[in-house]
């Protein structure tokens, strides 16, 4: 809304505003205070200050200067000056009948009006209008009474009307060509305004081309009514538009607004302004009024304790308060004086909307008091300290692992584009595919919910490096969506924690360019850059008190041949590796890319806590074995036989060295392989025993050979 | 033969230890004199070894003179080996140098997103207050994102949350307010409105909206709830205040300014002055000085009868403060994008 101070100054003594510092004047201070947000100030020594307010979704009432002046009047209690209005309408109807045939309108009244030809805009009018002389003098005139009280009104050219105006809802969608010279559709039940052959008005939202003012115009007929605002705003939104009055009726007018608009236009319009020549004004011929339901008479009651206590103002005076309550339009009647008085309030009409019991009366109090005079208390303290939840416990764990090796922590969105998609579905047939797509997005990089990180982390990589960044480490805690098989019933249920219908919880972490920082020093291999990448997953896995292991997986969005399974003691949690060349390549980065995804409700439930490790103070033995392993096979299979084998002293089993001759057509694996007994020292025989039977074991279960 | 034991003879002796140890240069000329010297064949134990021939009344006399050798031989003997280790470690010293001012080899720390910073802080100035921290999906049902916390499908408040709306029907939370629908109706179904509810959750949340500098489609929020009998609305902006605080500091300013939303009442807006320009105006607050970091309110009658709760006997506040904006006025982020914009070379320093 559009609020010129010169204006709101006829209306309320308000606070300083001068041109000069119109961004920081205390009347802008006190709007904000009162939640008539400021979003926009022009200033000129011609028009003043002119403030573009942002209102509130529920006060149509703010949408007008005098509602503006009441919520002023309420706080510094200055006496509101009503504008001017005439006295005495006619005792006659207008020449047209109005036939009201749906409570979807609920008043609805036509003023017929003579307009003489040479009628002029008065200045002091036009000054608070933009661009009025684009517009007839009649229709500047009601978008100047809107803008002043708040009702929205519309001009038919009279002789263009034939037959009864009648109020109704549409049966069917109707074509109308509107005021804005195009054409629309306008939906079933919408409620239109039609004389005998045609529809004259959208109600609330546009006027039709038909029944237009012109300049040749000699007589309109002025309607003022109160329409269904979630009528008016089901028809605006079908028909794409937004009005200055759709946008007033949506939020709620004044229900009894009606008469004083009508009587305030016939004063401006009408020689009783005092400027107009009689052969300018335009004169009320008689005027129609249709009635619906009698207003509802509404009272809330209101305890003076419970006010005070709400506000924690204990000193709040009664009188205060009525008559803060008055000047926003209310009628108070105080209950007989008592232990805790009753405060009986009658809401006025353009509050009907949105006032229904004694919490609005709160926020109004609240309002025009200032929340900022409501004193701040701290509720009490409670002594249960809820334990972190087990997202919770497992982000220290994954930051404390992952923050430690390097990574950084990256917020990436929900959503990617249908190119995303269509990239994954050529790499996966199988749950990549069950993307759920969004139906009204805006722009086309939020097209559908992702399946997995893999694009939206190797995106921001390619963006990172191209910064400059070298060593890019990434990682996130977030979720991915998919669609289930089976469409799940929304009904509530007890739930797991982290058990969702569409979506679940994913560690998902990167890596491109360098490991380590530092220019001068030589880039890691692939095989390296691998293996600190398992590592940092390994603290990680290590942390939440399982045992890592890797073994072969099949993600379609990872390298085939570099890529491995994540297990956390016996369970898959999730899968790591190298990421496919063809997603690289959709995300314009050259490098490798180094990717893993974790399930982090899997890795949840699994986090047992690390309990202090039993540690031994007789010396450790070691026994390294060179292995053939396959080009393609997995070291760490026999490396997982080795630690699972039931030795009682053997302590740790490692890989100490990978080994191929170019000429041999398998790998030697060296592996180390140490013993400690907890209680005593070990002797040499029984570390030789328990070798043999570790290699007798891997020859006879996994088909290995001693490396010649 | 017998050995020489005459004083003269063992003070020759000593002169030519003297000497010799005088002359040794390196570790094996010292290792030379040793066996020479001190080891079971030496000099000395050679002495010794005659002094059982020594007439008695000599003996003491002889016997002084020799362990006055011996002492001298093997002191020394360790002092010339201390001096000339001492050497050797000057010389290994001198000679060995590293640039320590070429650059370091390592992986650096890595960081926490500013979002989470703000999360864990707010989580843990929470936490004395009890309450218990859930999570909640991200695609929700209208009922818990809208209808059961009185948004009626043609209000005009929708528009203040364009919201996406998936293929199935559902839609992805517009806020995290839609959590504490979930909880609430978790409370009067299962649980016969078991009392305080006291529960926050944070998260994104999104809105069908084109980016810009100031706006994104995703964003963050962190919601509160709590319901328990006598709680008011100066209680909301005390904690609100309090969160403010321990996050800012104490000198920052807090104000509070009417708002609408359908599901409080009354709706509070806290705002913070802004830590771009201490509340001068510039283009980060829209010159107003002054960010609203999320909405509060009481809780609606409507939303508390929705979940079988009576708003004659139990009264709540819930608010979202929006992670994404604290997290701006906390590392004085110009504009809202570069709290998602994932530049590695701002996270890594800033937090």
């Amino acid at each position: 809304m559009r609020l010129y101070v010169r204006l709101l100054e006829k209306l309320i003594e308000i606070p300083e505003c001068q041109v000069a510092a119109a961004s920081h004047s205390p009347l802008r201070v006190l709007l904000d205070d009162l939640g008539l947000e400021v979003k926009g100030v022009e200033a000129s020594p011609e028009r003043g200050v002119i403030y573009t307010l942002e209102t509130l979704a529920n006060r149509g009432d703010h949408l007008s200067h005098v509602g503006v002046a009441r919520e002023i009047s309420a706080r510094t209690l200055a006496h509101i000056k009503m504008p001017p209005v005439a006295g005495q309408l006619s005792d006659r109807k207008a020449s047209v009948l109005v036939r009201r045939a749906t409570d979807k309108c609920m008043r609805y009244a036509l003023m017929e009006m003579s307009i003489p030809t040479g009628m002029a805009l008065r200045n002091d009018i036009a000054c608070f209008l933009e661009e009025p002389e684009k517009l007839h003098p009649i229709v500047s005139i009601l978008n100047y009474v809107q803008a002043e009280m708040g009702q929205p009104m519309h001009a038919f050219d009279a002789d263009k009307v034939e037959g009864e105006v009648s109020v109704e809802l549409s049966s069917k969608p109707e074509q109308v060509e509107a005021l804005d010279g195009k054409a629309y559709t306008v939906p079933e039940g919408s409620i239109l305004i039609r004389d005998r052959k045609k529809i004259l008005a959208v109600a609330g939202v546009i006027g039709c081309q038909n029944s237009m003012v012109t300049g040749g115009t000699r007589k309109v007929l002025i309607e003022a009514a109160s329409f269904d605002p979630v009528s008016v705003r089901i028809t605006a939104r079908a028909m794409g538009l937004s009005t200055d009055a759709s946008y007033a009726f949506e939020r709620g007018c004044d229900v009894e607004g009606l008469l004083p608009a009508l009587k305030r236009l016939a004063y401006l319009a009408g020689g009783s302004a005092g400027t107009a020549k009689d052969t300018e004004a335009a004169h009320v011929i008689g005027i129609t009024v249709a009635d619906g339901t009698v207003t509802e008479k509404r009272k809330v009651s209101v305890a003076l304790s419970a006010l005070r206590r709400q506000l924690n103002l204990p000193r709040l005076e009664e009188v205060e308060v009525v008559t803060r309550l008055k000047n926003l339009g209310y009628q108070v009647e105080a209950s007989p004086a008592g232990k805790d008085r009753e405060l009986q309030i009658a809401v006025p009409p353009w509050r009907l909307w949105d006032v229904r019991d004694r919490d609005d009366i709160y926020e109004d109090m609240a309002r025009s008091v200032s929340l900022n005079r409501v004193r701040p208390e701290l509720p009490p303290l409670d002594y249960e300290t809820a334990p972190p939840n087990s997202i919770e416990k497992l982000q220290r764990v994954i930051r404390t692992a992952l923050t430690g090796s390097g990574f950084v922590e990256v917020i990436t969105p929900g959503y990617y584009s249908a190119a995303e998609v269509s990239l994954l579905n050529q790499l996966s047939t199988g749950i990549h595919k069950r993307h759920m797509a969004l139906k009204n997005s805006l722009e086309a990089k939020y097209s559908h919910m992702k399946t997995t990180n893999v694009v939206n982390l190797t995106r921001l990589l390619s963006a990172n490096r191209k910064r400059g960044v070298l060593a890019a480490k990434v990682y996130e805690v977030g979720r991915v969506f998919c669609l289930p098989e089976e469409m799940p019933s929304d009904e509530p249920r007890e739930r797991d924690e982290l058990d969702y219908n569409f979506e679940h919880d994913v560690v998902s972490f990167a890596s491109a360019g360098r490991w380590f920082e530092g220019e001068w020093r030589k880039p890691e291999s692939l095989e390296e850059h691998l293996r600190l990448f398992k590592g940092a997953i390994a603290g990680l896995i290590k942390g939440i008190g399982c045992a890592f292991s890797a073994s072969k997986s099949e993600s379609p969005f990872l390298h085939p041949g570099i890529q491995g399974s994540v297990k956390c003691g016996r369970h898959v949690v999730g899968v790591f590796g190298v990421v496919h060349p063809l997603i690289r390549e959709a995300c314009e980065i050259k490098e490798e890319v180094f990717y893993g995804e974790l399930d982090a409700r899997l890795l949840a439930k699994l986090m047992i806590g690390v309990p202090a490790p039993e540690v031994s103070d007789f010396p450790a033995v070691w026994r390294d074995v060179t292995l053939k392993v396959g080009v393609k096979d997995q070291a760490g299979r026999i490396l997982r036989f080795i630690h699972e084998a039931s030795i009682d002293s053997l302590s740790e089993a490692a890989v100490v060295d990978d080994f191929r001759k170019p000429e041999e057509e398998f790998r030697r694996v060296t592996f180390r392989v140490t013993f400690q007994h907890r209680e005593r020292t070990l002797r040499g025989e029984e570390v030789e025993a328990s070798m043999h039977s570790l290699i007798d074991g891997l020859m006879s279960k996994h088909e290995v050979e001693m490396a010649p | 033969m017998g050995v020489d034991l005459s004083p003269q003879n063992i003070k020759e002796l000593m002169a030519r230890f003297g000497q010799q140890l005088k002359e040794a240069r390196t570790r094996d000329d010292l290792e030379l004199m040793k066996r020479d010297w001190v080891s079971k064949e030496g000099f000395v134990k050679e002495l010794f070894k005659g002094l059982r021939d020594v007439p008695a009344e000599e003996k003491p006399t002889v016997a002084a003179l020799l362990n006055e050798l011996r002492v001298a031989v093997e002191e020394g003997i360790e002092s010339r080996e201390r001096a000339l280790r001492s050497e050797a470690l000057q010389a290994q010293l001198s000679s060995e140098y590293l640039d320590v001012s070429l650059p370091e080899a390592a992986t650096g720390l890595g960081s926490i997103h500013p979002i989470s910073v703000v999360e864990d802080r707010i989580t843990e100035v929470l936490r004395p207050f009890g309450f218990q921290s859930v999570m909640g999906p991200e695609i929700e049902t209208s009922y818990y994102c809208f209808d059961s916390l009185n948004i009626p499908k043609h209000h005009p408040a929708r528009d203040l949350q364009d919201t996406f709306y998936t293929e199935t029907g559902h839609v992805l939370r517009t806020h995290s307010t839609s959590v504490q629908a979930r909880i609430l109706q978790h409370r009067a179904i299962f649980e016969n409105c078991r009392l305080p509810v006291k529960v926050a959750s944070y998260g994104r949340s999104y809105r069908n909206e084109k980016e810009d500098a100031s706006h994104t489609a995703m964003f963050h929020q962190y919601e509160l709830v709590w319901v328990e009998p006598g709680l008011t609305l100066a209680h909301l902006l005390g904690l609100i205040t309090h969160i403010l605080k321990e996050l800012y500091g104490k000198r920052r300013k807090v104000r509070f300014t009417p708002r609408f939303y359908p599901y409080t009442e009354p709706s509070v807006g806290p705002q913070i002055d802004c830590s771009v320009c201490r509340g001068e105006g510039c283009p980060s607050c829209g010159g107003a000085g002054w960010v609203t970091i999320g909405g509060s309110g009481m809780i609606h009658p409507n939303v508390l009868r929705e979940f079988k709760l009576d708003p004659e006997k139990v009264s709540g506040f819930a608010f979202g403060l929006g992670t994404s904006r604290l997290a701006g006025q906390l590392y004085n982020l110009p504009h809202l994008r570069a709290v998602y914009e994932n530049d590695l070379r701002i996270l890594k320093e800033i937090v």
